[in-house]
């Protein structure tokens, strides 16, 4: 004969709510059990287990939606107990409304859904006074970490990554796991939060510390990428009168972003000009081009935008960069972080490849040249487009003795106007 | 003067005191207006010269004299002149049919019934018959008194076995200041128990004042027809409520089925195994509302604990008290207590404070069956079947604010010899309490 243990124990479960799970004078922590909870409350988890039923086909439950406020290593005032745990199969939302001691096992995390850790990869304290202990997080099954890892949901807008990303997040993979965390890697690989490795290399998705940090090296093209890893201006122009596809611009974060706005732009571009030594930010008007990120009302969340030409706009040849707006107004902000705080300041940086007959091929400078009428914006013809063809323009425009950039056989104002629309486009 | 009105004829009715020898012949035959010349008599025994054909109308009583002084009032067979002392120890029987007795008053006529002085409290009763309590041709049927010690029909014949009129004791419970009987001691009845059955008084709740049954047996043959008549001890405690057929009581609105004070040690529906670890083999519902909880004067909650309930068929109707634990003074070992369901329950079960060392457990929770423990758990809550459901589980979330204790804790896995787990007998007040 036995005492009973302390077990809530079905095949499903629809609703668990208690206010803590503890241990007093006692050795065996309480546990829940089941195939498939619906919802899960627990306010204070200080130890115990939520996991699949002992009879089930694994140690995995299903979740539908899960809220725990806190949980705690095990070790309080009360006795010394193990970490709380809780081993999920799947979930529709789970939510950790503070912090994270205890240990977190998913079997996966599917694509398009969230784990929020409210506050840190750690806790302590509580009613029942827990001992420090920084938490964890495991994806059980090979490279499946396709969804998210928020940390700090509740918006924090000055985290320590050293206090907030205390605690690990493991993935199964191959014979060595990874395990993201805070402390430094070689070339910073696996080092929370802005860790270097790509997310298709633990199954498409992200850890996050909120507010979010551009993911320069998921993005497409990577951030700075240049040669054949970039695009070509035809590619990115988007005009309808020509045989190229359109190819977007991917800007990633850690983390879910959305504009609150219906259509307004929620990034700055900018095109880079050298003039002489020095560079020189052109703002494209947004009406240029377009971004396509998550919006109010739309379902689901997502931790990219997309950018692309608008089609009635020539992109010139050259260096951009996408930085959040400089003026305010809408701004791209966190999602699924309470608060919604703006992400990181970031800077992403793209380049457009000279393809001038849009034929979806490099071209070399002046391939497009008319021999009649010569491409005025390397006015010096020194190869370059600069400065310097400004200067080189100007002083025979001003003595009438030459500066026809259209070609017209006149010299006045619409000359200026034709070599500026090239020169700033860097090429005709 | 003792006075019994309305006894049948063909019945003799002996009376004398206590501890002296029955008399060897009858005080009267006579079916109306007994007057027995004697203010200090303590005992009178009704028999019929047929215990099995034989039955015997509804029995009023008047006493002048002290209202303190015990009046025993015995239905049984002429071998024995005395109460038994263990309530549950069986009698032979004294007629085939009782329609029951009440006291015009025996003290105090001021007094109306169910007060603590009122008339007939003193009265004592113990009956065994071969066929049913039931009014019958009577122009009265119920039994009423200060305690109810004993009614039996186990007849060997068949037929009978009912208890088919109320049944109001109102005396102070075993283990009052006062008493050493309980208020209802044993109602044995081989087939039913079809009408209320109430241990309750008038008065405010004291500390010292509450009314208590010890037992109330149905069977032992498989098939009877059970409880279907209210069981109501509001203020004290039910030691057992067992039943080889099943246990269905209409009720309407708020009223409970089965009601109890300070405790329920054990509903047990099907026939007993004898082993506290297995169910019922036979499958028979219960079908009552049951409420324990013990309200003060003020307002507060004394006490309420469900110690066991084990049926193998359905729980049909909501179960509301205080508690669900096993004692804590004696028992070690306790995944028998609690509420131990082989089929499904399709009710809520609330428990405002603690399920502490016991189960609450069912093949299946139909929809709607939540389960809420106000304060605190240490014990096992289960859906049993390979394909089980619980709805709605919460712990802790109780208004009444317990921060020491409220939530779930854990267990430690080992225990010794459970030495009071079945059946449940006498208790001590101190196993009312909860935590």
């Amino acid at each position: 004969m036995q005492t009973p243990p302390s077990i809530i124990r079905a095949k499903t479960i629809k609703s668990v709510d208690i206010s803590r799970m503890y241990l007093s004078g006692k050795s065996t922590p309480p546990r829940i059990e089941a195939d498939s909870i619906g919802e899960l409350f627990v306010t204070d988890m200080y130890t115990g287990e939520v996991r699949g039923h002992s009879t089930g086909s694994d140690e995995y439950a299903v979740i539908g939606s899960a809220v725990i406020d806190n949980l705690y290593g095990g070790d309080t005032s009360e006795t010394d107990g193990p970490p709380a745990v809780v081993r999920c199969e799947s979930f529709t939302t789970f939510d950790v409304s503070e912090g994270n001691g205890g240990d977190l096992h998913f079997k996966t995390i599917p694509a398009n859904r969230t784990v929020r850790i409210g506050d840190k990869m750690s806790s302590q304290g509580g009613e029942l006074t827990a001992v420090y202990r920084a938490g964890n997080i495991y994806v059980r099954t090979l490279d499946t970490l396709h969804g998210q890892v928020i940390i700090n949901s509740d918006g924090a807008l000055t985290p320590s990554a050293a206090e907030y990303c205390a605690g690990d997040v493991t993935i199964e993979h191959e014979t060595t796991d990874i395990t993201l965390s805070d402390e430094a890697t070689t070339g910073n690989i696996n080092t929370l939060p802005e860790y270097t490795r790509t997310s298709a290399t633990v199954g498409g998705g992200a850890v996050g510390l909120a507010p979010f940090y551009l993911y320069d090296e998921d993005c497409n093209p990577v951030s700075g990428a240049t040669g054949s890893a970039s695009l070509l201006q035809s590619e990115f122009n988007n005009f309808d009168n020509d045989i190229v596809p359109t190819r977007q611009v991917f800007i990633r974060f850690y983390g879910p972003v959305y504009a609150d706005t219906a259509g307004a732009a929620p990034v700055d571009l900018w095109m880079a000009k050298v003039l002489g030594t020095i560079i020189v930010y052109t703002l494209i008007p947004s009406s240029e081009y377009v971004v396509k990120v998550h919006r109010p009302l739309e379902a689901g969340a997502s931790r990219e935008i997309r950018m692309y030409g608008s089609g009635n706009y020539y992109f010139a040849a050259g260096e951009y960069r996408v930085r959040p707006r400089l003026l305010g107004g809408p701004q791209l902000y966190c999602d699924l972080v309470d608060g919604s705080p703006p992400v990181q300041d970031f800077d992403y940086v793209f380049t457009l490849r000279y393809d001038c007959d849009a034929d979806g091929i490099e071209d070399e400078p002046g391939h497009c040249d008319d021999p009649g009428c010569p491409c005025p914006a390397d006015f010096n013809q020194d190869g370059g487009i600069d400065g310097q063809d400004v200067e080189a323009f100007f002083v025979p425009w001003q003595a009438g003795t030459g500066g026809d950039a259209n070609c017209d056989g006149g010299i006045d104002g619409q000359d200026v106007e034709a070599f500026f629309i090239a020169w700033e486009n860097g090429g005709c | 003067m003792t006075e019994v009105s309305q006894a049948a004829n063909e019945i003799k009715l002996y009376a004398w005191v206590a501890g002296e020898t029955r008399p060897t012949t009858a005080t009267a035959s006579s079916n109306s207006g007994a007057d027995i010349a004697d203010n200090t008599v303590t005992i009178i025994q009704l028999i019929a010269d047929s215990p099995t054909t034989n039955s015997i109308g509804h029995v009023t009583l008047r006493r002048d004299g002290s209202q303190t002084t015990r009046l025993r009032l015995m239905v049984a067979g002429s071998s024995i002149s005395n109460l038994f002392m263990d309530p549950d120890q069986s009698m032979p029987a004294g007629c085939l049919n009782w329609a029951g007795v009440h006291a015009l008053d025996i003290g105090d006529a001021a007094d109306t019934p169910g007060q603590d002085t009122a008339t007939g409290h003193a009265l004592v009763v113990a009956a065994a018959i071969n066929g049913d309590f039931a009014q019958g041709s009577s122009a009265d049927g119920r039994i009423e008194a200060g305690h109810i010690h004993h009614l039996e029909s186990q007849p060997a014949q068949s037929g009978g076995g009912s208890l088919n009129i109320p049944v109001w004791g109102y005396g102070q419970g075993y283990g009052g200041d006062q008493s050493d009987l309980h208020t209802i001691g044993m109602i044995d009845m081989s087939n039913s128990v079809a009408a209320t059955v109430r241990a309750d008084n008038t008065s405010n709740v004291t500390p010292s004042d509450y009314q208590d049954i010890f037992r109330i047996r149905v069977g032992p043959g498989e098939f009877s027809a059970g409880i279907s008549g209210r069981i109501s001890c509001p203020k004290g405690y039910i030691a057992q409520i067992t039943s080889t057929g099943p246990i269905s009581i209409s009720t309407t609105g708020t009223e409970a089925g089965i009601q109890a004070g300070s405790r329920i040690d054990y509903i047990y529906a099907g026939e007993e195994t004898g082993n506290p670890t297995q169910l019922p083999t036979n499958v028979r519902d219960i079908s009552a509302k049951i409420v324990c909880r013990k309200l003060n004067l003020n307002g507060s909650i004394s006490a309420g604990v469900l110690r066991r309930l084990h049926t193998a068929g359905d729980l049909t109707q909501p179960v509301d008290v205080v508690s669900i634990n096993a004692p804590t003074d004696n028992a070690t070992c306790a995944h028998n207590y609690g509420i131990l369901v082989g089929g499904t329950i399709t009710q809520p079960i609330n428990v405002d404070r603690v399920l502490y060392l016991a189960v609450i457990s069912a093949a299946d929770f139909a929809p709607g069956a939540d389960v809420t423990i106000g304060r605190y758990v240490k014990g096992t809550i289960e859906a049993t079947a390979t394909n089980g459901n619980l709805r709605a589980v919460s712990i802790g979330r109780g208004s009444e604010t317990f921060p020491s204790y409220h939530g779930m804790n854990g267990w430690d896995g080992v225990c010794g010899t459970d030495t009071d787990a079945d059946p449940p007998l006498h208790h001590s007040r101190q196993d009312d309490q909860v935590r």
